[in-house]
């Protein structure tokens, strides 16, 4: 384990990787908060000057230029109160962009393989698909930035309003700036380091949290079954049970919360006590007129009422020292792969694809057996194989070594005889496409989406692509033709033709190798052997290595293979007609 | 505000013990502001007047402020924890229709939202609430206590007050419309970003990413730009508030200085008005800056509510007669009805639905209308078609987890609702769609179904099924621990131990949901000849995908447009797969049943 992740990461010391912050941003921002202050002081300070000084009954004239000052930090106050706060977010969001892009440049080499699941292996919650877990890294950048931009709201805010009010005192009462100083310190000092004791126990109770939501999600879907069996007192008791371990996790994370709130206020409390005793010795020993006593309390009052903003700024760090841990555990992870500079592959042209001897260990999550040991596979230009096995066989981790997202620890593995290692990313990708699980369809016009696989596609390839894969008729559907916008916020797409759109991305490649990946299995069972067939169908004479369940498969492909726990424990031909002869070749079955 | 939310009386006994808090805090501000307007007006006249009275009072008040502080934390938490506790069980009763109704919120939804969905509810039951609370009640009684000291002032104050909800209205509804419209341009920025995020792994493999990058970086560009305008807006409401208290100060001030010249007014309590005004404004100020927060715990909290009266007493009672969601805060105790009847055997009587309707709120069409079947006693029935069709809803009416909104479920001519629903389930064996293993041994998981079943029964059960291979590869055997600390288990496992558990039922009616999903096709052809054998002359319901299980069938039903069709076929499992398989594919038209089942 590295240093960094023993130790955690701040948001602050997160932000920093990414880029210095801006010094003329921080400065505005120190400006326009210790304006605030200012004013937020100079207020009370004055007010309370102009009532005592009123009390004496002195001629108006000498009261103008208080009444005057006192409109003035009223309203000035609030004012910088905004700027101060635009600054800073400003600050802030310039860094949640730097933030996003040192995110992609530190998580393009790890995806999708090198990347560890939360909770692998889980009995109740299945490892998180790739996409969430990524989204999920993206709304930590905005966790880091907002803790960011509280954390330096409120150090501005509280060193700004002590700092002045220490100078006032310090003219007024030396002795009285040190208490006040002291209560300040004090309370800042133990605030933090009741935080910091409370820090594992906050982890500890996120962590409970965690694990009690898990527990309710499955009693609630256990709840149906218990109840035909008869059996409702179980779901009572798992509930109950869940009350009460929540019940000592709030106890406990509120007793942090609520200390760490009532050591603020008394040592705010002591600041004020001692700033009073100062001042009413400096008063008795006449260094100190009434008027100025008046003043220095008020002064401290304000300053001190900054104190409030503490807990919440503490409470608030913790969360965002915990997303930046998490990003921060993301630089120390191992790039699974590494790719050459110059791209040394095959020429264009049907390419077969074959494992030798391939042995991949797990990089990341738990310690677990391997995921392929000792893994031969080979397909032929032209032809198809099969993988089946179970889930967690190492269908995917074989498909996964073919793209070079995994680097075997034996073995080879090729694509038209050329090691993948000796391939560049974009090199790789004019000879093989891939079509996963579920096709991720961008939030961009169905052209974009398409022209992903070949940018200089033209309106005419996309259409021919389309009418392949059978979306013909869905295309002359839609009303702005390539313009339609899908994806998130777009026009919503079916399951399958969500698949096709990833085939018709595949066949618009120009590749002529086609990695599968269980392209059909979150579509209904009665129409997914169809769409496999179909799907199957467009891709015509390319090479397929592909992954399914659907019981049709036999009569796609030349040759099945079984994988179980990492090895191939079986092997058997297909039912599909050779490629190139003509006499066996089902008509139709390949169009070119 | 979510009304709703108060209709929990852990929520209202929470807000109000915060509430009761809250204003002692404040009147330790009151006491503090009076001990220091004492000092200090004591001074200025120059009466020997002993401080220390005075100075006991402040550390006082501030000694009860700070314990405030830590006693509003622990209730804030543990109100938050008790309407949490309660709503889980009422969201229980819920998933239990929810999965009855099928589509729309399904009943893993709702099992969510009761888990990690309920934790937003933390912040807004423990702080917003309560501050929401204390906004509307310590101002004016901070205006009360400075009207005691200097009545005009008060007046000044409460004008200034009023002018809050009304400059919050000016600025929220121009700021609001505007921050909208920017807002949703933030959105589209950060939904952009989390798009390429997401389909990083599909670019890299058209070896497309590094052109990413750019699309990122003019993406964040945006957003910044977008953020930082709509920023200027929003926080111009909070500008407003601020400004309005110090303003407040200073309108309080000038006149309290004026008056003190012609001595109207003495100095302690002008001081101690001073001191206590910007107070007022304070609870404001700090219900409105919880905005946010409160926007996500509102949204879960009406979600929640949603659910538990998602209304499904119009279309569809639970009836968790067992007492789960009966009894919010404590354990149950079997509420029996008073005029229940002992059910009759199924594998005797016959078991209906008749003229069925069962609605689901959020969706037009019923689930179920004037759908009519009726399982003979010994029948296997089969019923096939497309997911969402409300095969589930069928086997949870006849569970009785839900009522019809209109016909009835009989057993030998009589309404389940006039039965003792836990004696109706004694007759019942039930395997759902997605069967739950519990944290336990293997023993324990089994004997779910049948407390009382031997070692050897378990193990023969078991073996039935195809699960041999798991009791070998157990440690322990039997009493191997599952799930959580003990041993994984695949889904193909899960199936397994689900079914021995339905097969170790002594029931006379089986109700299956998707027996063989998981099962390869070797187990599948070993679990259905265990199932022929264990179904003997018991009657069945059997949800089904797979063409294998027809074989067991007496009669194939389908649900379509919310009735039941026979679908007549040929004897083979197989080709009435193929024309049942049509019949649901893409093209979704069926075929003209000869006649309703």
């Amino acid at each position: 384990m590295t240093r960094v992740e023993r130790r955690g990461s701040t948001a602050l010391g997160l932000a920093r990787r990414s880029g210095p912050l801006s010094g003329r941003g921080l400065a505005a921002a120190c400006g326009a908060g210790a304006l605030s202050a200012a004013c937020a002081i100079g207020l009370l300070a004055t007010s309370g000057w102009l009532l005592t000084r009123a009390s004496q009954r002195p001629p108006v004239f000498d009261l103008a230029v208080a009444v005057g000052a006192v409109q003035a930090f009223a309203l000035g106050r609030g004012i910088a109160r905004y700027l101060e706060r635009l600054a800073v977010h400003g600050l802030s969001l310039r860094t949640l962009s730097r933030l996003r892009l040192w995110l992609f440049d530190t998580v393009e080499p790890l995806v999708p393989d090198g990347l560890a699941p939360s909770r692998v292996g889980s009995e109740r919650s299945a490892a998180p698909a790739t996409g969430s877990l990524l989204s999920g890294f993206v709304a930590d950048t905005e966790e880091v930035t907002e803790a960011l931009a509280r954390g330096i709201t409120t150090a501005i805010d509280l060193g700004a309003s002590i700092l002045l009010g220490a100078a006032v005192a310090l003219l007024l009462a030396p002795t009285a700036a040190a208490a006040l100083l002291a209560g300040a310190a004090g309370g800042i000092a133990l605030a933090m380091l009741v935080a910091r004791l409370g820090r594992s126990a906050a982890a500890r109770t996120s962590a409970l949290r965690a694990d009690l939501a898990d527990q309710v999600v499955e009693t609630m879907r256990s709840a149906p079954e218990l109840l035909a069996f008869g059996r409702a007192d179980l779901i009572d008791e798992r509930l109950e049970q869940v009350r009460r371990r929540g019940r000592t996790a709030a106890l406990r994370q509120s007793l942090v919360t609520g200390v760490v709130r009532t050591l603020t206020t008394w040592a705010a409390g002591a600041g004020l006590l001692g700033v009073v005793l100062a001042g009413l010795s400096a008063h008795r020993g006449g260094r100190l007129s009434g008027i100025m006593l008046a003043v220095l309390v008020l002064v401290t009052l304000a300053a001190l009422d900054q104190a409030s903003a503490l807990p919440a700024a503490l409470a608030g760090r913790t969360a965002g020292d915990a997303a930046a841990t998490r990003l921060a555990a993301l630089s120390a992870l191992e790039t699974p792969v590494r790719e050459p500079a110059v791209d040394a592959g095959p020429a264009l042209g049907p390419v077969g694809a074959a494992l030798e001897h391939v042995d991949v260990v797990a990089r990341v999550g738990p310690p677990g057996p391997p995921l392929l040991s000792d893994v031969s596979l080979a397909v032929r230009p032209g032809w198809r194989l099969g993988l089946i096995g179970p889930s967690g066989a190492g269908k995917s981790s074989a498909l996964h070594v073919l793209l070079h997202f995994l680097e075997p620890s034996a073995g080879t593995a090729s694509i038209g005889g050329v090691d993948v290692r000796r391939m560049t990313r974009s090199g790789m990708a004019r000879h093989l496409a891939w079509l996963a699980e579920e096709t991720h369809l961008f939030a961009a016009p169905l052209g974009d989406n398409l022209r992903l696989a070949r940018p200089e596609a033209s309106d005419l390839d996309c259409v021919a692509a389309l009418d392949r894969v059978g979306l013909g008729a869905w295309y002359r559907s839609l009303p702005d033709g390539l313009g339609t916008g899908l994806g998130a916020g777009g026009r919503a797409v079916s399951a399958g033709e969500r698949q096709r759109l990833g085939m018709a991305r595949a066949v618009l490649s120009g590749a002529s190798l086609l990695l599968l990946d269980e392209p059909t299995s979150h579509l209904d069972p009665w129409s997914s052997p169809q769409l496999l067939a179909e799907l199957m169908g467009a891709a015509g004479s390319r090479t397929i290595v592909v992954v399914s369940h659907e019981p049709g498969l036999d009569g796609q492909v030349h040759e099945i293979v079984t994988l179980d726990r990492g090895r191939v424990v079986d092997r058997r031909p297909g039912a599909a007609g050779v490629p190139g002869e003509p006499g066996r070749l089902a008509p139709g079955a390949f169009p070119v | 505000m979510e009304p709703r939310l108060l209709g929990e009386p852990a929520v209202r006994r929470s807000i109000a013990a915060s509430a009761v808090i809250g204003m002692v805090s404040a009147a330790s501000v009151v006491v503090q502001a009076l001990a220091l307007a004492g000092l200090l007006a004591g001074a200025m006249s120059r009466t020997d007047e002993d401080p220390l009275p005075a100075i006991l009072w402040l550390a006082g008040a501030f000694t009860v402020r700070g314990l405030c502080a830590l006693l509003a934390e622990v209730v804030a938490g543990h109100g938050a924890e008790a309407a949490k506790a309660q709503l889980r069980r009422r969201l229980l009763s819920a998933t239990l229709s929810q999965a009855a109704g099928g589509g729309g919120m399904g009943g893993g939804d709702v099992a969510a939202l009761a888990g990690r969905g309920l934790d937003a509810l933390d912040a807004y039951i423990g702080r917003c609430l309560p501050d929401l609370v204390l906004a509307a009640t310590v101002p004016i009684a901070l205006v009360v206590v400075i009207g005691a000291l200097d009545w005009p002032s008060a007046l000044i104050v409460l004008t200034v007050l009023a002018l809050f909800p009304v400059f919050g209205i000016l600025v929220g509804e121009s700021g609001g419309r505007l921050a909208a419209r920017r807002w949703g341009q933030v959105e589209a920025f950060g939904r952009q970003i989390a798009d390429i995020f997401e389909g990083l792994p599909v670019l890299k493999a058209f070896g497309r990413s590094a052109r990413q990058r750019e699309r990122i970086a003019e993406a964040a560009e945006g957003l910044r730009e977008a953020s930082l305008s709509t920023l200027r807006v929003a926080f111009l409401s909070a500008l407003v508030l601020d400004t309005l208290a110090s303003v407040s100060v200073a309108l309080v001030a000038v006149p309290l200085g004026l008056r003190l010249l012609t001595g109207s007014v003495r100095l302690a309590p002008a001081l101690a008005v001073l001191i206590v005004a910007p107070e007022v404004f304070l609870p404001v100020r700090r219900a409105s800056a919880q905005f946010h927060e409160s926007a996500e715990g509102l949204a879960a909290a009406r979600r929640a509510m949603d659910v538990i009266r998602g209304e499904p007493g119009a279309d569809g009672r639970i009836r968790g007669r067992s007492g789960v969601g009966r009894s919010p805060a404590h354990g149950p105790g079997p509420v029996t009805q008073p005029d229940a009847r002992r059910p009759g055997n199924p594998a005797r009587e016959p078991v209906a639905l008749s003229e069925v309707r069962f609605e689901r709120p959020g969706r037009v069409e019923p689930v179920l209308d004037g759908a009519s079947l009726t399982i003979r006693p010994g029948e296997k029935v089969v019923l096939v078609g497309p997911n969402g069709a409300g095969k589930s809803t069928v086997l949870s009416l006849l569970l009785g987890f839900a009522e019809p909104a209109r016909g009835s479920v009989t057993v030998g001519g009589v309404d389940l609702r006039d039965l003792d629903v836990d004696a109706w389930r004694r007759w019942i064996s039930y395997l759902p769609e997605r069967p739950t293993l519990l944290a336990g041994s293997l023993a324990d998981n089994l004997r779910l179904a049948d407390p009382t079943a031997e070692d050897a029964r378990l193990v023969e059960v078991l073996g039935e099924v195809g699960g041999a291979g798991l009791l070998e590869s157990c440690e322990g055997g039997l009493d191997a621990r599952l799930g959580e600390g003990g041993r994984q288990v695949s889904a193909g496992e899960r199936q397994r131990i689900a079914l021995a558990r339905a097969l170790l039922r002594p029931a006379s009616l089986h109700l299956l949901d998707e027996p063989t999903a998981h099962l390869d096709d070797r187990t599948e052809a070993a679990v259905l000849e265990a199932l022929r054998r264990a179904l003997g002359g018991c009657s069945a319901l059997i949800v089904t995908h797979r063409p294998a299980v027809i074989d067991l069938a007496d009669r194939v039903i389908t649900l379509d447009a919310g009735q039941f069709w026979a679908v007549t076929a040929h004897r083979t499992g197989a080709g009435v797969a193929a024309g049942v398989g049509a019949a649901c594919g893409a093209a979704g038209t069926l075929p003209l049943p000869e006649q309703p089942a």
